[in-house]
């Protein structure tokens, strides 16, 4: 082109960009004057700058410093290169270290991209996608933090084509399609099942391999990316307009209906090689209102197909979510019953079709409420037939509907309270649980998009989960069992947050379940995600706070969060901990300034324990820190604040004592130990039903032997100890839950052989360390994170090394301290300022010294003097 | 830090002076400069470190130039001649990837159509050194600006005062050639 035309090119397209997009047409005509070659030169260049974006706005050099991340190692992967690049992040393909045969694909947030909203979500997205497990889809392998603290996923790699290039390819005839088809929408029903939304299926995220297997990229994926959920602007920019529905292009929710959609579309496409709307241009505008306003062409209007097939695609690809197919199994097998020569369900609209519209839907959940609710409403079955017949009866209907879903679901656990205590009630209780369940099972299956019944099955989930969990009244003690409902519930509230991030309800929910939830997840020796539940918790609080920061209520939800995340962090004196006091101490004073404000007179009872709670949680922690000045001083102030309930003053009793005993006051110990005692009794002698006060009994008559041994009171204490020991493992052979035990068997044990020890019996002092141990380790089962139990478990064989010593066994005692000190080195390299970690470090390095010195026969310390390092926490 | 060159200095001064020459003398020196910086930078091993190319520039201009001697606008000349080197670092760069490429040639995953859209987007120095040369042919003032914007990390204002236009005209000619060059390059078979 010569420099004169280009000028014209230039005067005209710019004149076009500054006028508005609508009157832009006009004005091309107008200034190009039938000069056909003008006018398409003009055309494709405004054509170019819509869709430049930002094509080029990243200066060059800024543009490859994420080349500088290639040969390096993120977590367990070696990054080999960058295989595609987008708004948000990059994508590069990486091997494993140590087997590089082994290929993912590696998603890493952009920088200037990892905003907290961004992380937060890309946190939340990975505990909800590594639940996903199913051949047809690819799987979130691992996750972690770059260098610089910027998210990345690890997925599955894939190397393959899109699905219907791959139809083209090998010249699939349509049963073949049809049949693939089905694979894919058997992978999304498995992700509605788990709750998770693709919301962005299309041809280039099915991925068919070589083998002629279908994966689906990216689930979820969509929904990570994404900053603002309701953000129509967002949606313009991340989707690609000629696959979204109608809710989409109107920036409306997304539900499964919509992968239903893109499920129809991708059939349409599949079929008849063709998109089903005509399209002028590639303003998104524009293609949001032909989706939302035109009719598709049928798809036999393309190629000549099934009438069946038509009204398949059709129905799946319905402007009204509600008048599509309910689940991709239901789509599924309507092409089943086409492959098979059977009719199938889908049919043109008529208006009979839209009354009956309510119950098409519904049907399903009313019969699961039926199993249940059976004997307790007759007749259900005819109200629903008639309801057909109009609105009113309709409303009529799903008032019912909910009314047997709550009776059915209180029903439940009105007959669980009453018969618990019953003796020998456990079967039957059980039994209630099991049938509660199956009932929340079936529910959920039916219809995994309905909020409300969301809400209500995440709640006879958390139930159900916190009576298994429960040791003490009515509960049963089964964690495991408690384990899998409560990740149910967890599932549907965070499935619930996603859709209604707004709604403080449904937060405050989830934050509320996270509570039994982590203390679950501790129990059964799962703390890394206790970490992960606990500050996803915060994070949502943390939200809710900002944007009501008047409301006391959401101030206490938000103490409440804080101080769960400090327990993770700082323990709570019975449960794994991953010994970050500092941290934890931080959440306890930023949850004391919450609830600071909402310490008035006339506040309510809970508020008022989750004062006091905060108080003591915060003192535990300074004591951990060995702050322990501090910590008395708190609890001295609440016991003089006075109206503390017996069970407060118990613990409060409890633990200045352990203070006290720990700065070495052995008298002051003892005399709080006794009360606490006193209050223990008392609690026992109300409810002998009690295992938890059982318990308490049991570990203070420890502590006081204890300490009564120092003082030189031994046989006294020694009987007190057995006497207590001895409840304790009735109570545990009895009622056989290892973990809740554990506190009293460790410390126990351990205060036992301590006493053998100074009666000079080593070998049966050893015995005693050796359950200690085994308890221990019981409680740790190889949980990485729960750096309290490998600090005991640290301080044992340090313990039955300096026995072994006493018994002159050189070779046994460095054995034991060599294993020891190997704990604590490990321990040390992740937390290398750790005071009790360096103690018993030095100890043993002492020790071990000494120890040299006796093997070689010469002058050594006598091993009488290693002291036995104290297992009470 | 380097002592500055005061050959470097002498020849800015007479190239912003008017001096053809002085330009010709002068960019090897700043290549070379450049190209050290730019090689270290790239070879970083902390992904960490944000690459800034005005900041590349503005430490190759205390390397390379006495201050005492030259003024703002020489500063303003010096990114000029910059831009026009880190243009040719990056696309020789480029080039040599490219030729390692061949052979092994593999394609591309696409995770999702977002990204694809996104890398097909994404610029592929080796057409885009192609198209700027042929937009420069036609339009020299455009093909300063892509230079400056593109390759020199230049802002709009700094582009405007360097090239003693306005900046509403920088911003024009910016949209139009990045327009014309996405086109140019979209029409090219990427494989």
């Amino acid at each position: 082109m010569n420099r004169d035309r280009w000028a014209q090119v230039k005067q005209i397209v710019n004149d076009c960009l500054d006028l508005e997009p609508a009157s832009r047409e006009a004005h091309l005509y107008e200034a190009c004057g039938g000069d056909a070659s003008l006018l398409a030169e003009v055309k494709s260049l405004l054509d170019s700058d819509r869709d430049a974006e930002d094509f080029m706005e990243v200066p060059a050099l800024e543009r490859r410093q994420e080349e500088s991340l290639i040969g390096c190692q993120l977590g367990n992967y070696r990054v080999c290169e960058a295989i595609a690049e987008g708004g948000m992040g990059t994508v590069y393909r990486a091997v494993r270290v140590n087997d590089f045969e082994k290929q993912v694909a590696v998603k890493l947030v952009k920088r200037g991209m990892d905003t907290d909203f961004i992380l937060r979500r890309f946190r939340r997205e990975r505990q909800i996608l590594s639940g996903l497990d199913h051949p047809n889809i690819a799987s979130l392998l691992d996750g972690g933090a770059a260098p610089d603290g910027r998210p990345y996923l690890v997925m599955e790699y894939i190397e393959g084509i899109p699905i219907t290039d791959y139809a083209d390819q090998h010249k699939l005839a349509i049963p073949e399609r049809l049949e693939m088809f089905r694979t894919v929408c058997s992978a999304v029903q498995y992700a509605h099942q788990n709750l998770v939304v693709h919301r962005d299926l299309k041809p280039s995220n099915i991925l068919v391999t070589a083998g002629g297997v279908p994966k689906l990229l990216d689930f979820g994926i969509a929904k990570l990316l994404e900053p603002d959920a309701d953000s129509t602007m967002t949606m313009q920019r991340l989707m690609t307009p000629e696959f979204a529905s109608p809710e989409q292009a109107r920036g409306l929710a997304v539900t499964t209906a919509t992968d239903i959609y893109s499920l129809g579309m991708l059939l349409y496409v599949l079929l008849t090689g063709e998109h089903p709307y005509r399209f002028t241009t590639h303003n998104p505008e524009e293609i949001a209102r032909v989706v939302c306003e035109t009719e598709p062409r049928r798809p036999s209007a393309v190629r000549p197909i099934s009438r069946d097939l038509d009204n398949i695609v059709l129905k799946s690809i319905h402007k009204e979510p509600a008048r599509r197919y309910v689940s991709a199994e239901q789509l599924s097998e309507d092409i089943r019953r086409y492959l098979a020569g059977m009719p199938v369900s889908a049919r043109k609209d008529t208006a009979a079709y839209r009354a009956s519209k309510f119950l098409g839907r519904h049907k399903a959940a009313c019969v699961a409420g039926a199993l249940i609710a059976i004997s307790l409403i007759a007749g259900l079955g005819a109200t629903l037939w008639e309801a057909r017949a109009s609105e009113r009866e309709r409303q009529i209907a799903e008032q019912r509907l909910k009314d047997v879903r709550a009776l059915a679901s209180s029903n439940l656990f009105e007959l669980h309270d009453s018969i618990a205590q019953l003796p020998g009630s456990a079967a039957a209780r059980n039994l209630v649980i099991q049938r509660g369940l199956t009932y929340l099972d079936k529910l959920q299956a039916q219809d995994a998009s309905d909020p409300e019944l969301m809400r209500e099955v995440a709640v006879g989930y958390e139930r159900i989960a916190g009576l298994q969990g429960r040791f003490t009244g009515a509960g049963i003690g089964d964690s495991q069992a408690a384990l899998a409902n409560y990740r149910k519930a967890f599932a549907l509230r965070s499935a619930l947050v996603m859709r209604f991030p707004g709604n403080p309800a449904d937060v405050k929910a989830e934050i509320g379940l996270s509570q039994g939830y982590v203390q679950c997840l501790l129990q059964t020796a799962h703390t890394e995600e206790a970490l992960q539940v606990a500050s996803t918790a915060l994070d949502l609080a943390t939200d809710l706070r900002n944007r009501y920061p008047q409301d006391p209520g959401i101030a206490a939800v938000a103490a409440a969060a804080h101080l769960r995340l400090a327990g993770v962090q700082g323990g709570d004196g019975s449960s794994p901990s991953t010994r970050e006091f500092q941290e934890a101490i931080a959440h306890d004073q930023r949850a004391m300034d919450l609830v600071a404000p909402l310490d008035r007179p006339g506040v309510s009872p809970a508020v008022r324990s989750l004062i006091v709670s905060a108080k003591l949680i915060l003192a535990f922690h300074l004591y951990k820190d060995r702050q322990i000045q501090k910590a008395i001083r708190i609890f001295d102030d609440i016991v003089s604040a006075k109206g503390s309930s017996p069970r407060i003053l118990l613990s409060i009793y409890n633990q200045r004592g352990n203070s006290f005993a720990r700065a070495g006051d052995r008298k002051r110990a003892l005399s709080d130990y006794q009360n606490a005692l006193a209050l223990a009794k008392a609690a026992a002698h109300a409810d002998p039903t009690s295992l938890e006060t059982q318990l308490e009994v049991a570990i203070l008559t420890g502590l006081i032997a204890h300490e009564e041994a120092r003082l030189g009171e031994r046989e006294k204490s020694d009987a007190e100890l057995a006497k207590a020991i001895e409840n304790v493992e009735r109570l545990a052979a009895a009622n056989p839950i290892e973990l809740f035990y554990g506190n009293i068997f460790l410390v126990g044990y351990s205060f036992q052989g301590e006493s053998l020890s100074a009666a000079g019996d080593q070998a049966g002092a050893r015995a005693k360390y050796s359950k200690s141990l085994k308890t221990a380790e019981g409680a740790a089962r190889n949980d990485r994170f729960d750096l309290e139990s490998r600090l005991t478990i640290a301080k044992i064989h340090a313990a039955l090394g300096i026995l072994w010593a006493r018994s002159s066994e050189y070779r046994e005692a460095q054995r034991e301290f060599a294993a020891s000190e190997q704990l604590t080195g490990e321990l040390l390299k992740g937390r290398p300022a750790d005071t009790d970690a360096l103690d018993l470090s030095r100890l043993l390095r002492r020790y071990s010294e000494n120890l040299e010195a006796c093997v070689e026969g010469q002058h050594c310390q006598p091993v009488e003097r290693f002291q036995l390092p104290t297992l009470i926490t | 830090m380097d002592r500055p060159d005061k050959d470097v200095t002498t020849l800015l001064l007479e190239w912003s002076g008017g001096s053809r020459d002085a330009l010709d003398r002068l960019a090897p020196l700043v290549y070379t400069k450049l190209r050290q910086l730019a090689a270290r930078e790239l070879r970083r091993e902390n992904p960490g470190h944000t690459l800034q190319s005005t900041e590349l520039v503005h430490e190759a201009y205390l390397k390379l130039i006495d201050q005492n001697r030259t003024q703002w606008t020489d500063r303003e000349h010096f990114f000029a001649v910059a831009s026009q080197m880190i243009r040719r670092i990056l696309v020789s760069h480029a080039r040599a990837r490219r030729s390692a490429k061949r052979g092994g040639g593999k394609t591309l995953l696409l995770l999702d159509e977002t990204i694809a859209l996104k890398e097909r987007k994404d610029v592929d120095l080796v057409a885009l050194d192609d198209a700027l040369e042929s937009l420069s042919q036609m339009d020299p003032q455009q093909g300063r600006i892509i230079e400056l914007r593109f390759f020199g990390g230049v802002s709009i204002e700094g582009t405007a005062r360097l090239l003693g236009i306005s900046t509403a005209t920088v911003h024009r000619d910016w949209r139009l050639a990045k327009a014309w060059l996405y086109r140019e390059l979209s029409r090219r078979d990427p494989q």
